[in-house]
């Protein structure tokens, strides 16, 4: 088509992937700002409860009019605001490193596939064609679409805050008011959503390299040929259900709320509980999907081993069995997800003067359920480092050995090498950084909840910290995690080199030997 | 490449040297083009490894060559003179001062024995061989 409006759509789109495959390759460096954002917040909440202390002793003395006490309150306006936005946009920020980290590493899976395919083609076995789910194709978009309304939730929040203090229209601050956690809590569920469904994909991709990939090997040294299997059966729809669910109950619900709230009252904090039980089923399901991804790991192995044997007519020993820390991954999250839906649903049956005195320990009941869910992922991304490191060590030399199958050669041993201690593979300081944030935002929980309930005297200076000292928590823990997906990428890189050279070699090798 | 090199370089000293050697076993068995590819993309990962990684991993590398069998080893370094026409000068010039401070590291008759077979695949290659410093 020549018209010059279909000539600038495509320079456009072509521009957006351009700029896109920029970002998603600098994960790294986005990690940093939204780490950098959480960390300023944090002594933004210090600075806050030194300004605290002014206010309330110039109270004590009954001055509230000197310039001294004027600036002080100012001071705070300002903090107030900054510290409303600025934390929940750093940890924003911090979900889309960790979704771009997930995305540089379906690209190494998917780039592994049609490697693998492209050599199998040469030889009359390439897998057929299948199209990849709507969530494959989609989810890098919501990643994206998740921090582009996060921005624009923090831009209607400095709005609300610019009307509070009448820069603007004080009319303007009861809409921006009712819009802005609603549309905070629809980026969140993009980015959360983003980040499950991208572990989905990683599980389509692994699963199906995991059943396909061992079977043409041994077809390519045998000419047996064997049916892998229904990769589309064994996709767990039930989890892939529970992340829509999730994204659904984080962002539908508080949309058409806040629309209905334009003309009926409705309390504040419904929201944030609505927001949470959406958010703790997302998590749940993060759990689940990393559980999923250790599974294919050890089928991959275990399928290779299998494909040695039948190529070269060896024994493969087993591999080893389930490291001990994977059991804790489905404890913690199911302990995780019950204690923050019971806290939730605490916060939202009872919205005012919550369960007596009690009622502030609701947020940090729901923060200690959340972290409990993170405690468990990490458990799981541990596991998930383990495997990769096993699967580097078997690939070089299973791939050695079927190669010799192909040309005919004697084959001896078994592929790769066994290790005594798996768990002594494991990125260990990256789960104690974890452990540090889930430290530091208990510390933000219930310590200072309970300084609010029992020394009321202190009741703002505690409520002044709270919120940036979980978030530095929660971001600590974000950017640990972060970290765990840093390394698998690298991990995954190299499995992409040696399996591509690995299927190359053995097609060249089949090809020359049907020549001759 | 470079990940994988990465990985390599990274990887915990009980494993590495297994690693390394099960990775270059699989390099020598691909066919000639292949191979000539995957050392030069090794040769050419290695030069960006942060130098305090180089020397060891070049140590270990060279340990791993030690390993292999007459031909696996003659295949690999045919591939590794092959490769010069396709690495930037600097690259290849670095690459070899490390190799030969790593053999330099073994007795005498190990040396002059590796020293040979580097000359022959050298002569097979059809390329000249750098002096030894």
């Amino acid at each position: 088509m020549d018209l010059p409006e279909y000539k600038l759509f495509v320079y456009f789109r072509y521009g957006v992937e351009v700029m896109m495959d920029g970002l998603v390759k600098r994960y790294r460096t986005i990690l940093m700002v939204g780490m950098l954002l959480v960390v300023v917040s944090f002594f933004v909440g210090l600075w806050r409860v030194l300004n605290q202390v002014t206010i309330e002793e110039l109270t004590g003395i009954g001055d509230t009019t000197s310039a001294a006490y004027l600036s002080a309150t100012a001071i705070e306006s300002v903090l107030h605001a900054y510290a409303e936005i600025v934390p929940l946009f750093g940890l924003g920020i911090l979900k889309l490193g960790i979704g771009f980290a997930i995305v540089t590493i379906v690209v190494n899976l998917v780039s592994t596939g049609e490697s693998a395919r492209a050599s199998l083609e040469k030889i009359n076995l390439k897998p057929p064609d299948t199209k990849p789910p709507l969530f494959a194709r989609i989810f890098t978009r919501l990643l994206v679409l998740g921090i582009l309304i996060e921005a624009v939730a923090v831009l209607i929040t400095v709005g609300w805050m610019a009307a509070e203090v009448a820069i603007i229209d004080t009319g303007l601050a009861h809409i921006f008011e009712i819009f802005a956690e609603p549309l905070e809590g629809l980026g969140v569920a993009f980015l959360i959503g983003g980040i499950a469904l991208g572990l989905a994909t990683i599980v389509l991709n692994l699963s199906t390299q995991a059943m396909i990939l061992p079977g043409k090997l041994v077809q390519i040294a045998t000419g047996k040929v064997s049916e892998p299997g229904n990769v589309k059966a064994l996709f767990p729809k039930r989890t892939l259900m529970l992340t829509y669910l999730g994204m659904i109950i984080t962002a539908s619900g508080l949309i058409p709320l806040a629309f209905i709230r334009l003309f009926i009252a409705i309390p504040t904090p419904t929201w944030e509980n609505w927001m949470f039980i959406g958010i703790g089923t997302m998590l749940f399901s993060i759990a689940y999907w990393l559980l999923t991804i250790i599974k294919w790991l050890r089928a991959q192995r275990v399928n290779l081993g299998i494909a040695v044997a039948e190529s070269a007519g060896i024994d493969v020993p087993e591999i080893e069995s389930r490291l001990s820390i994977t059991r804790f991954v489905p404890i913690l999250a199911i302990i995780g997800f019950l204690w923050m839906i019971s806290f939730a649903v605490l916060g939202l049956l009872f919205s005012a003067g919550l369960v007596g005195p009690y009622g502030p320990l609701v947020r940090p009941g729901k923060a200690i359920g959340m972290v409990t869910i993170f405690l468990g992922i990490g458990f799981a991304l541990m596991t998930i480092v383990v495997n990769l490191r096993l699967t580097a060590f078997m690939l070089p030399g299973a791939f050695s050995k079927i190669v010799s199958a192909i040309k005919g050669e004697k084959v001896e041993g078994a592929p790769g090498f066994s290790v005594d201690k798996p768990l002594s593979l494991a990125p260990k300081k990256l789960y104690g950084g974890i452990i540090l944030g889930a430290i530091i935002a208990a510390m933000g929980t219930f310590p200072l909840a309970w300084i609010r309930i029992a020394i009321p005297d202190l009741f703002l200076i505690a409520e002044r910290m709270i919120g940036t000292t979980v978030a530095l928590g929660v971001g600590m823990i974000f950017y640990f995690i972060a970290l765990f997906f840093g390394t698998i990428v690298t991990f995954v890189s190299g499995r992409r080199t040696m399996i591509s050279e690995g299927v190359e070699t053995c097609v060249y090798y089949a090809a020359e030997k049907q020549n001759t | 490449m470079e990940d994988m090199i990465k990985m390599l370089a990274d990887a915990p000293e009980e494993q590495k040297l297994k690693m390394i050697t099960e990775r270059i076993k699989m390099i020598a068995g691909q066919p000639d083009e292949q191979r000539i590819q995957s050392v030069k993309g090794m040769v050419m990962a290695i030069s960006k490894l942060d130098d305090k990684k180089k020397g060891p991993f070049h140590g270990v590398r060279i340990k791993a060559v030690m390993s292999l069998s007459p031909e696996e080893r003659m295949a690999l370094m045919i591939a590794r003179a092959k490769a010069i026409a396709e690495l930037p000068a600097d690259v290849d010039k670095e690459d070899t001062m490390y190799v030969f401070a790593s053999v330099k590291e073994y007795p005498e008759e190990k040396q002059k024995a590796f020293m040979a077979g580097l000359q022959k695949a050298f002569e097979v290659a059809g390329v000249p061989m750098p002096a030894m410093a």
